[in-house]
């Protein structure tokens, strides 16, 4: 895995290929096992965005694929769809079969189950099961009828290698009754996802870290801990309930500025950012640097370097330092080194550094770094203003003295477009934080 | 670590491959200090031709000989020093 690469998916679901990443959910797994092991038929629910999709995908059938189904083998042929607006076509495709093969009579898909070699078994995920709902709205009620019975038969039919397994949302579950025989089979093969207690959070937040080689976790734990104690609160109180990443990355973004009050260093707020950060949440808000002009937030500190780029980039600036540009700034590997001394980058979003674009920029892998410096690139920045307008660095640090430069401001940034230029040079004279 | 790959297909390996991967992510985890797949009968060709980064792969079809099990061994030994 690349250490470049986040491994939280955010909104999205863990994948069968991410088990790896996917922690926390190791009792719930177990549960599901037993589950299948009694009945092949099982409907997973929950609220909408409990982790239902992950749970089978990245939990369900690695599991089965590495034989932990006692009495099921490792041979399992997945056919997973969601039943979207043709539900028999869906599954028809996951199993590679005629569609009119499989809808021809309630037995097509135990007869799909043929073509299943010796000790193989078949499963059939049906993911987001109430988009059934939406068809059977749009008048084909005979169509989704016909594909519950598809589904009951074949995970009832004695003798035949076929497992169903369907998630859905808890709202719909009394809506199920429309179709016969669906009810009676969720009253005997329903699992309903808990939330997950501080352990299992704080398991889900840290392992994919260590796995994915993106932080130590060791270096994490402590601020992982106190996200993970105060999500559970929250859910707790069920003011915000944070039961999964959808959630928490909602609940991160929430929070960051708040939290962030709490943490006084810039360093620690960049560890903050970084955990906002990948637990899918949002941090562009979030103050993370600290100076005379007081805080700045991620948002600010991408423009500026973006500021800062066109700067080296322009041909004022090239002219008047042609060998400093080369010599007191340049990227070694992930090192940036101004006037002999190295400096980390900060640890930022990834695509902050493919904003800038530097030459020969590296891909950052978060592990590279061993500390964080916040205070580093607005360094860089004021000093390459103060080095571009004339201007000592202790005036430009002093917010007044920014206007008295104002023409030589204008001949820099009059290459960047005139109103975004103001509002980020009006940013940093009145930050929001 | 030594993973025996008999009668099972190869997904089995690669979720095998993958939980150790994931193992790292466990509290008090310590990395392999040697990993290797053992691949045996019955024959087949995605056996025949497996490779993989995560692991040694040795494979023998007929019967055992220790030579090819030297590495793996070379392995442990300089992992404990």
């Amino acid at each position: 895995m690349d250490a470049a690469d986040n491994p939280f998916p955010g909104l999205r679901p863990f994948e069968p290929h991410e088990s790896a990443l996917y922690f926390g959910r190791d009792d719930q797994i177990d549960e599901l096992l037993d589950r299948l092991a009694e009945a092949r038929f099982l409907a997973v629910v929950g609220t909408s965005g409990s982790g239902k999709s992950s749970l089978v995908r990245a939990g369900l059938i690695p599991a089965l694929q590495r034989g932990h189904l006692a009495g099921g083998g490792s041979r399992w042929r997945v056919a997973m769809f969601r039943p979207g607006d043709d539900p028999l076509g869906g599954l028809a495709q996951a199993l590679g079969r005629p569609r009119d093969l499989i809808g021809q009579s309630s037995f097509g898909l135990v007869e799909a189950a043929s073509i299943l070699d010796a000790g193989e078994r078949l499963l059939v995920i049906v993911d987001q099961f109430e988009e059934l709902f939406r068809v059977r709205q749009a008048g084909s009620e005979d169509g989704a009828a016909a594909f519950v019975k598809l589904l009951l038969r074949a995970a009832f039919e004695d003798g035949v290698a076929v497992f169903v397994v369907l998630t859905m949302r808890t709202d719909y579950l009394g809506a199920c009754t429309v179709f016969r025989g669906l009810p009676e089979v969720l009253n005997g093969g329903q699992y309903l996802i808990p939330r997950m207690t501080r352990d299992q959070l704080t398991e889900s937040i840290e392992g994919p870290i260590a796995v994915g080689g993106g932080i130590r976790a060791g270096r994490l734990r402590g601020i992982a801990g106190i996200l993970a104690g105060a999500a559970l609160r929250a859910t707790r109180d069920a003011a915000t309930p944070v039961v999964t990443f959808q959630e928490l990355a909602l609940w991160a973004t929430e929070q960051a500025d708040l939290a962030a009050k709490t943490f006084v260093k810039d360093e620690e707020r960049l560890i903050l950012a970084e955990l906002v950060r990948v637990c899918g949440g949002d941090t562009r808000a979030l103050p993370v640097a600290h100076g005379a002009c007081g805080w700045m937030t991620v948002e600010q500190l991408r423009h500026w370097a973006e500021v800062l780029d066109e700067i080296l980039l322009s041909s004022d600036y090239q002219l008047r330092y042609p060998s400093k540009s080369s010599e007191r700034l340049r990227l070694n590997s992930n090192v940036l080194v101004i006037n002999g001394d190295s400096y980390p980058y900060p640890l930022l979003e990834t695509d902050f550094y493919e904003e800038i674009r530097w030459p020969e920029s590296p891909t950052l892998g978060l592990s590279t770094h061993s500390c964080l410096r916040p205070n580093t690139i607005r360094a860089l920045i004021i000093e390459t203003l103060a080095t571009t307008w004339g201007t000592p660095v202790e005036e430009l640090l002093q917010g007044s003295s920014m206007s008295s430069n104002s023409k030589k401001k204008r001949r820099v940034l009059g290459k960047r477009d005139g109103e975004s230029v103001k509002a980020e040079v009006d940013s940093i004279k009145r930050p929001k934080y | 670590m030594v993973l025996y790959w008999g009668l099972a297909p190869q997904t089995w390996v690669e979720e095998q491959l993958s939980e150790l991967k994931k193992a790292l992510g466990w509290r008090r985890a310590r990395p392999f200090s040697a990993k290797v797949i053992y691949v045996t009968t019955p024959e087949a060709d995605d056996k025949r031709i497996y490779r993989t980064r995560e692991a040694r792969v040795i494979a023998q079809f007929g019967h055992f000989a220790p030579e090819p099990i030297a590495p793996f061994l070379e392995d442990l030994k300089r992992a404990r020093g």
